[in-house]
């Protein structure tokens, strides 16, 4: 004979672990241990652009060493970078540039963004023609 | 067809296998501009063929001559021994029944007599394929045959030399035979047309195709079966000029006295007493002519669309200029007036004047086959037809003027020359080359047209004297590299210039010393025609200088941008040229760089 009342009681406890089971994974997938403290976070390039239709800029950032960049530009985002010195490195991105942010990188939580800075190295339209650097801003901020 | 399809098939076998090469060809290369937009006003080609049987069915009868008496035939007329009495003026009757019957005839003919023999039989609804043969007086030697002659039945015309009693025999070309394969002949004595006697002035060959005098007026003739071209002196005495000649379907003499023979190997063979140079040319010529510039011109196929082509080159074969033509050609000759007149292989006659190609005679099977062309000094065309047997003349417009103007006593016309005299001028001798194909073998002569019904001397294209530019080819560069190579002729003292084209940008020709030099500053073959000039002399030579791109990485461009390259100065200079020229290396040449590689939109982020 089936114990129903058992066997309902089996089936809650059985879901209850379960869910606890998928509930620590998700956890864990999400970032490991939930208790651990967030190490890093983003600093952004951001571009003030006199010009529409710039197609290339190169410039430089200091303060820091860089492993990685995230493109944030429109469309067609290509980006090499290559450090030139203990702090600074020298970055092109190619695409359809404009006003707004350019790339985004990873820094520790220690790291202030005041620390940080850029400057514009050479500006091409998307003719290919070199740009006056007049008039282009370009600074770190932590978003 | 006059004497079995063998005499088509060494005419026309470069035609066969340069069509057949044309699907897996290249393109024209290299051909101006101007020619370009030529070559984009396409007709459409038509190719030459041979007409089938069942086209030949369908054609309309000739007019026959007046028929005095119908004779028919006793059979058994098995044999010489056995063939049934005619006369000239007879028409004889009889079927070729049973399968396998062949039919003898014997005609008492007066010598000189131009005796024509023609057969009615499919064009009245007969299923006879009539083939026919003349027998010398023996009853065994083989005169003429014919199988075709403008339908399914054929017709002869030879000249007898002697009087007696001469044999022909008439049966079905594949053999068969029965109550519905009748026939009638009628046996005629026409009047010579005036190109005709005929007599043989060199003899010894086997296939001899193409002809070509020289300035001192010696006959070269290229045998295309024996692989050889002889020299025949003005006093018809004869020897070896050159073994191992490839083609040999058309030939001339160049500007500088050299004999050219197109191969179908994609060369032009360079043929002196003592050597065969060969010169590659990238397409597979056909027809070839000297030009009054002293050019080579060449009728050959597109390799790419197959399309046919006359390409105009420089008296050392470099391309100057290509003209898409309406139909493959099968002989090219220049007239006195300096238009080219061209022979198609669909048996038209085309003219190019002015850079257009001007129609004279519509191509049809009904002409066919063309075989062979030359043009008098009044730019008449004597144009042969190897299918019939026979001559025709045209004026320069294209008036046909004498349908028969000769017709062979025996074998095929294929070229046709005039004869030059010892100081290189024409004359008024007209010349064939001929093949009588027997079941095994050939038999081939240069004969002469009767010389008092030629019109006027032949035309001569003379070039005069031309100064030879030995510069073979210009080394190639890349952009944004220094480059210097120098021009070079015969006589060094020479003034040098650019006739036609241009040079790359960036490179500059240096007249007195006839140095090329400077930074090309972009990629491409450039085609150029080099102009020099002595005291007495000038030429011209068409060249192509190829300006390539440096061979750079991506990484290798970054990373100069990004501080850390190791690009040369001249990949520097590339790379600006290629981009905004400014004079300096930026990211607006990176950027171009990037466009070129076709990547510039590639999302990505690269740590170089």
């Amino acid at each position: 004979m089936i114990d129903h009342r058992r066997g309902a009681g089996t089936w809650i406890k059985q879901w209850s672990s379960i869910c606890l089971v998928v509930g620590c994974g998700a956890l864990l997938a999400c970032g490991g241990d939930p208790t651990e403290a967030v190490e890093s976070r983003e600093f952004v390039v951001s571009l003030t652009s006199p010009n529409p239709s710039d197609g290339a800029i190169l410039f430089s950032i200091s303060g820091g060493v860089i492993a990685e960049f995230r493109t944030l530009a429109t469309s067609g985002p290509q980006v090499h970078f290559r450090s030139t010195g203990p702090t600074t490195t020298r970055v092109a991105v190619f695409g359809n540039i404009a006003t707004g942010g350019l790339v985004s990188f990873e820094v520790s939580l220690g790291e202030r963004v005041q620390d940080y800075s850029a400057e514009i190295l050479q500006v091409a339209d998307r003719d290919n023609v070199l740009r006056s650097i007049s008039g282009y801003t370009i600074e770190v901020i932590e978003p | 067809m006059r004497t079995g399809s063998l005499f088509l098939l060494a005419r026309y076998w470069p035609t066969i296998l340069l069509v057949g090469l044309a699907a897996t060809a290249a393109p024209i290369r290299g051909a101006s501009a101007q020619s370009q937009d030529r070559l984009a006003l396409t007709q459409r080609a038509t190719w030459w063929r041979y007409p089938s049987k069942a086209e030949l069915a369908n054609r309309t009868r000739d007019v026959l001559p007046t028929i005095e008496a119908d004779v028919p035939e006793i059979e058994p007329n098995n044999s010489a021994a056995a063939a049934t009495a005619a006369s000239i003026g007879d028409r004889v009757t009889g079927s070729i029944s049973p399968v396998g019957d062949v039919d003898y005839y014997v005609v008492t003919v007066p010598a000189g007599t131009f005796l024509e023999l023609e057969v009615e039989a499919s064009r009245v609804g007969s299923f006879l394929d009539a083939t026919l043969q003349l027998f010398d007086r023996d009853g065994v030697t083989s005169l003429e045959f014919n199988d075709d002659a403008g339908s399914l039945d054929s017709r002869i015309r030879f000249q007898i030399e002697s009087e007696g009693d001469y044999f022909f025999a008439i049966r079905d070309l594949g053999g068969g035979g029965g109550s519905s394969y009748f026939y009638s002949v009628d046996i005629s004595a026409i009047p010579p047309p005036p190109g005709n006697p005929i007599t043989t002035f060199a003899s010894g060959f086997q296939v001899p195709i193409a002809l070509a005098f020289d300035s001192v007026g010696n006959l070269f003739v290229a045998d295309v079966a024996m692989g050889r071209i002889t020299r025949v002196a003005p006093d018809g005495s004869s020897s070896l000029f050159q073994n191992f000649v490839q083609g040999g379907d058309w030939m001339t003499f160049d500007a500088f006295g050299n004999l050219i023979v197109p191969s179908w190997d994609g060369t032009l063979q360079i043929i002196t007493d003592t050597e065969i140079d060969t010169l590659s040319i990238g397409i597979n010529p056909g027809p070839i002519a000297l030009g009054p510039d002293g050019g080579l011109w060449m009728g050959s196929w597109d390799m790419m669309t197959g399309f046919p082509i006359l390409s105009h080159r420089d008296p050392y074969g470099g391309l100057i200029e290509a003209f898409l033509l309406p139909v493959s050609p099968a002989a090219l000759a220049f007239a006195p007036s300096g238009e080219l007149y061209m022979m198609g292989f669909d048996n038209s006659l085309m003219k190019l004047s002015n850079g257009v190609v001007e129609t004279l005679v519509t191509g049809s099977f009904e002409n066919c086959c063309f075989t062979g062309m030359a043009l008098d000094e009044d730019g008449n065309l004597y144009v042969a037809n190897g299918f019939l047997g026979e001559v025709s003349l045209y004026g320069p417009d294209g008036t046909l003027l004498e349908e028969v103007f000769a017709f062979m006593d025996a074998g095929t016309p294929s070229t046709l020359a005039f004869g030059r005299d010892a100081n290189g001028m024409g004359t008024a001798r007209l010349f064939a080359s001929s093949a009588t194909f027997g079941l095994y073998q050939a038999e081939g002569r240069v004969v002469e047209f009767n010389p008092a019904a030629i019109r006027a001397p032949g035309h001569v294209v003379d070039v005069g004297a031309l100064l030879r530019i030995t510069k073979n080819r210009l080394r190639g560069g890349v952009i944004g590299q220094e480059y210097a190579d120098t021009l070079t002729a015969a006589d060094p003292a020479v003034t040098w210039s650019i006739a036609a084209g241009t040079l790359p940008p960036g490179l500059s020709l240096d007249g007195v010393t006839g140095v090329v030099s400077g930074v090309p500053m972009e990629s491409g073959a450039f085609r150029f025609q080099a102009r020099a000039e002595s005291q007495s002399l000038a030429g011209e030579r068409a060249y192509e200088l190829v300006i390539e791109e440096p061979v750079l990485s991506t990484t290798d461009v970054i990373d100069e941008l990004l501080g850390v390259g190791l690009l040369s100065p001249s990949e520097l200079l590339y790379l600006d040229l290629i981009g905004n020229r400014n004079d300096e290396f930026d990211i607006g040449d990176v950027r171009a760089f990037l466009q070129r590689m076709g990547t510039v939109n590639s999302p990505e982020v690269l740590r170089d």
